[in-house]
């Protein structure tokens, strides 16, 4: 299988099958020789849509011509989500008609959010059923939840999955159903990420366009141009305040994490508090501090930390077994969950 | 001397005559307008209650310069001439970090700060003139709700944008409805007995037009709901609380539409109003909700819930921790279903409603509504804005001015 995942202007992809795995990068419009030399070989691609709007709401999708219409919608209403993906696909379809293609959707874990959490408070007679809040980071957040029944043999009643990474989302998890998440219309809304600009009062936004500006304008500064790294003046991703290099005192810091507070506490209020709280990153040992540190700003809530975290092998046990809350960190592995994901809806 | 206040709401207006004298305020009258300017099944009506008579007045009232007219003919008919004009101003921008006594330059800037808050600050500069026309050579002066959050820390205060953009338009986190606050939480301090520099309090200031919450902690607003524009946060009567970022940009990019109608949208359309079909104000819903169980009503009503709600939650997870909750204004006081839709499920926190004390709770006064166990104070309080715009006003025309 062959997976590929849209990272700002780039693929990376990763090619898995039982004897290896090899993974590199492409830039969308020249393909590398390596990547193309590959995909004769593997009768399945997969990749990975952002948002897959009201036209995909299953996690895993077969993609045909029949499908390329909702593809391309999703591509041209949402092009900061999914335009890169979208013309990836199409070139791979083009090229490469006779294999068997799996579109993995971000959005679809969230396609049945209760009304109160699904809607925004418009008159959608104006502006029509389309807008609603779509999540995001479904994928992530499944396998998540999959770890958690793995472990503890149910899902528990209410869970809290916190994704975070250079675009930090949190989803609150009711026996396993989302019932409230940070991302809405689209990934941009709720914690401020690294070059996204979080929520924002849409009155800023008219102000822009009233001033001047092209809506293509705002659409580029608030996905590309704002968040920490147009705070700080200088480039900044998650493993920069993970690993500290963001003094405590820093604004830039201080803003990120009562975004990240605020995120949690709502999500704990939309389940009437949780059992569970699962952090997933990509590098445990990087991101223990700083969530230790996010501990000691919950203890309010009676959480019992372990002095020393009990290790697993990708999965850290924060809390001791009769705390409240119980908190655990796991290591995303993100290439072998896409494929789990697909070869599950393939069987 | 005596001291007019006007207190414009979105669909209200408030005003109080106030004689103050070595500190202590008399009120000489007051009276509300109800529903100005609203679509609704109720009438609109004004209610005066002065030192001669008391009336409610069951009348069209489209707009805040009529009801200014109806006020100022009241006060009139009872002889009660005043010395002083309070305005509570919505949104000061950054022109003004405190009151002042409108003069031609002031007015000015006034002018500006207009489009910041287009269903509040119009209302203000509209009944503004009228006094000017009505009351010549009688000082008038402004107070901003947006004062109160004059201290909220750079991280709450800071919207995430190119520092170009920040430098050249001002954007930051204004807050609103800071002469409630200001009131309610010096009031609450004193009730509970509270450190007010220790203390972790959360109110929610909930009217029959906008609503919003406010996080206050070691003495000083750490965050509130409203930012820029009263626009964000909570699901208010017409205003939609709340978007995503992109989601504007989506909408004039497919609907063919202007940031001009977005406005209006967003700000007039939006809210409980678009979301029922119905009605903006909450009471409404709940009435048609126990009739019928029409479903938009039930979304609208859910869905204001569940915004409170997820407010207080991330309020009380940033303060790590809350001491007092309090619920006022219009709706916050007088509804205990809806306070008590919100803090059911809340316990997480250590809110513990008491449910009969909620419901019988006493209007137009301070009710405690948690039970004895509850690690949170929950508190009913009616808030007196004029009151706070009587006190700047009596300072200010003693050439100082409230330090919130």
């Amino acid at each position: 299988m062959l997976i590929f995942e849209a990272k700002e202007q780039i693929i990376n992809w990763e090619y898995r099958d039982d004897q290896k795995s090899v993974s590199g990068s492409v830039l969308p419009a020249s393909p590398s020789r390596e990547l193309l030399a590959c995909i004769p070989e593997n009768p399945i691609l997969a990749y990975v849509l952002p948002h897959g709007m009201d036209r995909f709401t299953a996690a895993v999708n077969r993609l045909d011509a029949n499908r390329l219409r909702d593809l391309e919608d999703c591509g041209k209403l949402l092009p900061e989500e999914n335009q890169i993906v979208v013309e990836w696909a199409r070139f791979c379809l083009d090229n490469f008609p006779k294999h068997e293609h799996y579109m993995l959707c971000e959005t679809a874990l969230f396609h049945d959010l209760p009304s109160s959490a699904r809607f925004y408070a418009l008159p959608h007679t104006t502006t029509g059923n389309i807008i609603r809040r779509y999540g995001s980071d479904g994928l992530c957040h499944q396998a998540a939840l999959d770890h958690i029944l793995g472990l503890m043999g149910r899902q528990p009643a209410r869970l809290v999955s916190i994704h975070l990474s250079d675009r930090p989302n949190i989803a609150s998890f009711y026996h396993g159903h989302p019932v409230e998440t940070t991302a809405g219309f689209t990934s941009f809304e709720g914690i401020v990420s690294m070059h996204g600009i979080g929520d924002i009062d849409a009155t800023i936004t008219l102000d822009l366009l009233k001033k001047g500006l092209a809506t293509a304008e705002v659409r580029d500064i608030f996905t590309k141009k704002s968040g920490l790294s147009a705070l700080k003046g200088q480039e900044i991703h998650i493993t920069d305040l993970l690993r500290g290099q963001l003094a405590p005192t820093d604004p830039v810091r201080n803003l990120f994490v009562a975004s990240l507070l605020k995120a949690i506490g709502a999500a704990l209020a939309a389940l009437n508090g949780a059992e569970v709280m699962l952090w997933t990153v990509e590098n445990i040992p990087i991101a223990i501090d700083f969530i230790g540190n996010m501990m000691k700003r919950l203890q309010f809530l009676g959480i019992q930390s372990l002095t020393v975290p009990l290790k697993g092998d990708h999965f850290w046990e924060l809390t001791h077994k009769n705390s409240p809350l119980q908190v655990y960190v796991r290591q995303s592995n993100r290439w072998q969950e896409l494929e789990t994901l697909v070869k599950k809806s393939i069987s | 001397m005596k001291v007019l206040v006007f207190n414009c709401g979105s669909s209200s207006l408030n005003y109080k005559v106030f004689d103050i004298a070595k500190e202590r305020y008399q009120l000489l009258a007051s009276g509300k307008a109800h529903r100005v300017g609203v679509t609704s099944t109720q009438a609109a009506f004004l209610e005066h209650h002065g030192p001669k008579q008391n009336k409610k007045i069951e009348t069209q009232l489209p707009n805040h310069q009529v009801v200014a007219q109806m006020v100022l003919d009241q006060l009139e008919s009872e002889s009660l001439g005043v010395d002083a004009v309070g305005h509570r101003f919505v949104h000061g921008g950054n022109y003004f970090r405190q009151s002042v006594i409108l003069t031609p330059e002031n007015k000015e800037k006034l002018k500006a700060c207009l489009p910041l808050a287009p269903i509040h600050n119009p209302n203000s500069f509209r009944v503004i003139q009228v006094c000017m026309q009505r009351l010549p050579g009688i000082p008038e002066y402004v107070t901003f709700d947006t004062a109160f959050h004059a201290t909220l820390p750079p991280h709450a205060y800071t919207y995430p944008l190119p520092q170009e953009l920040i430098d050249r338009f001002g954007y930051r986190k204004f807050g609103f409805h800071g002469l409630s606050y200001a009131y309610v939480i010096s009031r609450a301090a004193e009730l509970m007995e509270l450190s007010i520099s220790s203390a972790r309090i959360i109110a929610c200031h909930l009217g029959t037009g906008g609503s919003s919450v406010l996080a206050y902690q070691n003495g000083a607003a750490v965050d509130t709901s409203m930012g820029f524009s009263p626009l964000p946060g909570l699901v208010m009567s017409t205003r939609t609380g709340d978007l995503d970022p992109i989601l504007p940009l989506f909408l004039l990019d497919n609907l063919g539409c202007t940031p001009e109608d977005l406005e209006i949208i967003f700000n007039k359309k939006s809210g409980l109003l678009g979301v029922s079909g119905f009605s903006s104000d909450l009471r409404d819903l709940q009435d048609r909700i126990a009739q019928d169980g029409y479903p938009p009503a039930i979304l609208a009503y859910e869905m204001a819930v569940h915004r409170i709600k997820k407010y207080i939650g991330a309020y009380g997870v940033l303060m790590g921790g809350l001491d007092v909750l309090i619920f006022t204004d219009d709706i916050g006081v007088h509804n205990w279903k809806l306070r008590e839709a919100v803090c059911n499920g809340l316990q997480w926190l250590g809110i513990d409603l008491d449910l009969t004390a909620n419901q019988n709770y006493t209007p137009n006064q301070n009710n405690l509504l948690s039970t004895p166990s509850s690690k949170v104070k929950i508190i009913t309080m009616p808030t007196d804005e004029e009151w706070v715009i009587a006190s700047e006003g009596n300072l200010l025309l003693q050439g100082q001015h409230a330090d919130f």
